[in-house]
């Protein structure tokens, strides 16, 4: 595994407690698993992800827990399904915690060094060469690069490289790719500057505080009390701020066309947000503190790549900020990207087997999903490596199988975050039932020690039962009304206060459960049948090494692009960029009538899909 | 682009002998197929295409079997999109067989019903709905309907379809962020806001649609007990003596369909067997029967009510004499009959020449507050006030006879719209947004069935592109 992130953290932990022997290579063992941005876990369409990781055998989870200083639940008024856990961490501490786990795990190595190619065999990927001339073989290789891979630090006009503030860049390795044969793209993204929290006058601020309740991530620990004491605080900018940004432009990297490389919309710098909503004269900063001593401050919200003079005075015409103190600047990074297209739905490459690429070298941003695909390409190094077939999530299954499908199918043009309307089956993905949708393939993949899994099969046990006695039980027991399961679905009702009438005794957790099941059952009932319908689709295969250019009824366009990309399958071709209906059409009719899927083999959808 | 690799041949011209007929052909082998099969002068159809060329096709042996005008029209200018060839021929059978079967042996295959037009939409010529529009125009009963099918087929319908989409995915987008991006405030109120497009833009649409049904035109059946006059009505608005009249009661044993145009209108107007009531029946029981050919006849009738869009009680106006209310009385009983069988109805009382003038028009007075009409279909007085109240209840039910015509699967599709946006708009109350982006995706999904194609919203494109969102 090249980078010690989250992606590498991950692929590491599970590559070495499926048993084999790991080596994590890392330019900085004292870096490991930094949170180079805001030290916060979870969020929208993220807290599924990091619970859908603490499914399967995942370390996130558990170190987000250990290490919270502030919890929010997010969307708490609205729908289950889009509700989200968010916990602002130490940032020290879930490095510490990282670091220790990574350490104390058996079979696993942590390797200081520079990763600079990669050797290659006739049947692929052999290992990693370092620059003081070590040589690693491994039957497999995880590349987590992060931003180091090419990295570059804007600061104004000046651009150094580096891979993130004060850490050298890796250099080496995306020649080495391109050598091999692999298309290579830039990214951006960036950060704000770091704020000295005795500099910075809180008072008459709003504060945001924590939650007084705990959900933790993993599914072992019930919620728990938060110790009071951190909170974070809301100011705004000012038209002054805006005007100190406008004035600054002409020294900013983005707006002289220094950075090429695409930066995230959701995600924009302030002076893009002055730009873009000229007509807006405020916008909203979030001051969260980056640890227990709440020394450092992050202002979430002003995230630039200006001079650090600019920077300096326009964050002094924020109130509360007057006198701040910038620790260190913001800055924007541009890094190497490996567009994800090449990459099969293990996320190995498709032209050098054995080597798995996870995190922002796909394309990615966000802890949370580097770790999901760090998880992921990990486990199916290991798989592979044990001759067993791969993991592959379905995107009915996990926002992990809609990001890794999505990655493979789509590519990205902005580095990709995960949003919950991604997911078409939305009301089934959810927080609440992640251990459930996951079971099955926790079992499979085997991260999780036998008492945890004996756990949660009890509590899945749980939410089962209380599923079904709540479709036969009838409110003060009359037999003429409505079970409580129809009762239930009304909005207003809520399980929590039905359950002590009843003298129902289970966890809140399963209680949870168990109602947004009954609350949503009609909606994914129905999406379930879409679903359905295009696992059929998906079903039918597609035959490997096939030239689309040679079928007649395909405009070129789709057709290069189904020629590169070499679905597996209906339902990931039908996925792709300006396929239409008719070009499927054509294809099926075209594979009918004189394929290469001979007839008699399971061209209608078999178990092999 | 080629999708299709065969040329597919028909005559274009509906069969029977007439002046002219017409002979296509389309696809990549239209052009060879055309310079194998034809003689020519010196000016060559191919070499001058969208001309009429003389042109004379010959058989194997080099017999001439017509003398056509030949026209080439090259990709992708064509109603296909692909090569075409037409060939304008003489009208007899046997030329018109000769020509067609020729071509058929130099490679062409017969095409199959409707397949030019499939091939116009599968070559990206013109949209799904366009090409039901052409269907539509093709079987357009009347001027008001080929009018309207005219409109669709310039895409009238898909640009009303387009407005629905752009609201849909506004509000889907105003959703989507409210979900994604939580810090913004008042979700309801604004989402609220971009809903009113969407059920505006529905509403547009469907007051412009016509629902067509599958067999086309909307069938009209007439039904009562014997001897009230039912057939004589259909021979009075068709103009004909289609349906056998006599003054033995029951005459009418099969349902008998008649095409005719009433107000700007086409439809078929259908004939039901009737039978003497007994004693104590309380039922209406006009069309049941007594033997067993009665019982068939009775069966296939209630059949053609069941299938009917708008079903005619009819009734005699004579009792009125005596008494208005057992006119009415028997025009309700029949009417609730109708509705037992889930179809309109409209209430004809027959026969006013019978009827002393003062009394008539007392009848026809209480009749129009109930929607029932008064009528002689022998003198035809009363007629105009039955056709309007006819193409009234049709346009209710199917929109105006010039309206963007629709097929059962579109009609289906725009319901779907409906019912999904109505969820929404309950969720939306509840405060359910995650749910209304359902219901959103359903009823973008149900523009697509009516569009016949799959819609992608992204929704995080336009939430980008609209709100300042972000850390």
């Amino acid at each position: 595994m090249v980078g010690a992130g989250h992606a590498g953290c991950e692929a590491a932990l599970a590559g070495a407690r499926l048993g084999l022997a790991t080596a994590l290579v890392t330019l900085d063992r004292t870096r490991v698993a930094e949170m180079s941005c805001n030290p916060a876990i979870g969020g929208l369409g993220k807290s599924q992800i990091v619970r859908e990781l603490d499914a399967l055998g995942g370390e996130m989870g558990r170190a987000a827990d250990a290490t919270a200083i502030q919890f929010r639940r997010l969307n708490a008024s609205k729908g289950p399904a889009i509700r989200a856990r968010r916990v602002q961490c130490d940032q020290a501490d879930y490095a510490a915690w990282m670091r220790a786990a990574v350490e104390g795990c058996p079979g696993l190595e942590l390797v200081e060094g520079h990763a600079v190619d990669l050797r290659v065999g006739p049947g692929g990927v052999e290992g990693v060469r370092l620059e003081d001339g070590r040589e690693l073989l491994a039957r497999c290789v995880v590349l987590t690069t992060g931003t180091f891979l090419g990295g570059c630090l804007h600061l104004g006009l000046e651009c150094t490289p580096g891979g993130r503030y004060g850490e050298p860049a890796a250099s080496g390795l995306t020649s080495a790719l391109e050598r091999l044969g692999f298309a290579t793209g830039r990214l951006k993204t960036g950060t704000p500057a770091r704020l000295r929290a005795s500099s910075v006058r809180l008072e008459g601020l709003t504060p945001q505080p924590s939650d007084r309740v705990v959900l933790a991530f993993s599914h072992d620990h019930p919620p728990r009390p938060m110790p009071p004491g951190v909170a974070c605080h809301l100011t705004r900018t000012t038209p002054e701020t805006h005007a100190i940004i406008r004035e600054g432009l002409s020294r900013s990297p983005l707006y002289t066309g220094r950075i090429r490389g695409r930066g995230p919309r959701y995600c924009p710098s302030i002076e893009d947000k002055v730009v873009r909503f000229a007509d807006r004269d405020s916008h909203q900063v979030i001051l969260e503190p980056t640890g227990r001593s709440q020394a450092v401050l992050y202002p979430n919200g002003i995230s630039t790549s200006l001079p650090p003079d600019v920077q300096k005075r326009f964050v002094r015409s924020i109130p509360g900020l007057e006198r701040a103190e910038l620790i260190r600047p913001g800055y924007a990074v541009e890094y190497d990207f490996v567009p994800p297209t090449q990459l099969l739905p293990s996320l190995e490459a498709r032209r050098l087997p054995g080597l798995f690429l996870a995190g922002q070298i796909n394309g990615t941003s966000g802890y949370e999903e580097a770790a999901g695909q760090g998880l992921l390409a990990g486990v199916n190094a290991a798989r592979k490596v044990r001759g067993q077939a791969p993991v592959v999530l379905g995107r009915h299954e996990a926002y992990l199988g809609v990001m890794v499908d999505d990655l493979v199918t789509r590519g990205t043009e902005e580095p990709y975050r995960m949003f919950s309307s991604r997911a078409e089956l939305r009301l089934l993905l959810r927080e609440d039932n992640a251990a459930a949708r996951l079971q099955a393939w926790a079992e499979r993949i085997g991260l999780l020690g036998e008492a945890v899994r004996a756990a949660r099969r009890e509590r899945l046990a749980q939410v089962e039962a209380l599923v079904a006695q709540l479709g036969e039980l009838r409110e003060e027991g009359a037999p003429g009304r409505p079970s409580l399961a129809r009762v239930l679905r009304r909005p207003e009702v809520r399980l929590a206060e039905l359950a002590p009438r009843l003298g129902l005794e289970v966890s809140q957790d399963v209680l949870e459960q168990a109602e947004v099941r009954i609350k949503y059952e009609g909606y994914v009932a129905r999406q379930l049948r879409e679903a359905e319908k295009l696992s059929r689709l998906a079903g039918r295969p597609l035959p490997e090494g096939l030239d689309y250019h040679a079928i007649p009824g395909i405009s070129n366009e789709i057709a290069s692009k189904l020629t590169t990309l070499q679905p597996t399958s209906f339902a990931q071709a039908a996925r792709v960029d300006g396929m239409t209906p008719a070009a499927l059409m054509v294809l099926s009719f075209w594979l009918d009538h004189r394929g290469c899927v001979p007839r008699g083999t399971s061209v209608d959808g078999g178990e092999d899909a | 682009m080629i999708l299709f690799e065969d040329t597919i041949a028909a005559r274009a011209t509906p069969a029977g002998v007439g002046a002219v007929a017409v002979v296509r052909l389309s696809g990549p082998g239209a052009r060879a197929i055309l310079e194998a099969a034809v003689r020519v002068g010196p000016k060559k159809p191919w070499e001058h295409p969208r001309r009429l060329v003389l042109s004379q096709v010959l058989d194997a042996q080099g017999r001439c079997l017509d003398q056509v005008l030949a026209c080439f029209l090259p990709a992708p200018r064509t109603y296909t999109g692909e090569d075409m060839v037409e060939l304008q021929g003489h009208g007899g059978e046997a030329a018109v067989g000769a020509v067609l079967g020729r071509l058929l042996e130099l490679g062409a295959r017969p095409a199959l019903p409707g397949e030019f037009t499939r091939r116009a939409f599968e070559n990206g010529r013109m949209s799904l709905d366009q090409a039901e529009a052409v269907a539509r125009m093709v079987e357009a009963g009347s001027r008001a309907e080929l009018l309207g099918a005219g409109r669709a087929l310039g895409g009238e319908l898909g640009k009303r379809l387009g407005e629905l989409q752009e609201a849909l995915e506004v509000a889907l987008s105003e959703a989507e962020a409210s979900l994604e991006f939580p810090d913004e405030e008042d979700v309801t109120r604004r989402v609220t806001v971009r809903l009113a497009p969407c059920l505006e833009a529905l509403l547009t649409l469907d007051r412009a649609v016509r629902r067509v049904g599958d067999g086309g035109r909307p069938r009209v059946a007439v039904a009562g007990r014997p001897n009230v006059g039912k057939s004589s009505i259909i021979n009075m608005l068709s103009g004909t003596e289609a349906a056998l009249v006599t003054p033995q009661p029951g005459t009418t044993r099969d349902a008998v369909p008649t095409e005719v145009v009433m107000a700007g209108r086409a439809l078929v107007l259908v004939d039901t067997a009737g039978r003497e009531p007994e004693a104590g029946d309380h039922v209406p029981a006009g069309i049941e029967g007594s033997g067993p050919a009665d019982e068939a006849a009775v069966r296939r009738a209630r059949e053609q009510a069941e299938r009917a869009e708008l079903v005619l009680w009819v009734a005699s106006a004579e009792p009125a004499s005596g008494d208005t209310a057992a006119v009415r009385r028997e025009l309700s009983a029949g009417l609730a009959w109708i509705a037992g069988l889930g179809r309109a109805g409209l209430g004809v009382a027959n026969k006013a020449d019978l009827l002393p003038a003062g009394i008539a028009r007392a009848l026809e007075e209480e009749l129009r507050e109930a929607g029932s009409v008064l009528l002689s279909a022998r003198t035809g007085q009363g007629a105009e006030g039955l056709v309007a109240r006819v193409a009234e209840e049709l346009d209710r039910r199917q929109g105006p006879a010039d309206g963007l015509p629709v097929s059962v699967r579109q009609a289906e599709a725009l319901r779907r719209i409906r019912g999904a946006l109505e969820r929404g708009l309950e969720n939306l109350e509840r405060g359910a947004v995650e749910l209304l982006a359902e219901d959103l995706r359903e009823a973008l999904a149900g523009v697509g069935l009516v569009r016949g194609e799959g819609i992608e919203p992204d929704s995080l494109d336009r939430i980008f592109a609209t709100f300042c969102v972000g850390k």
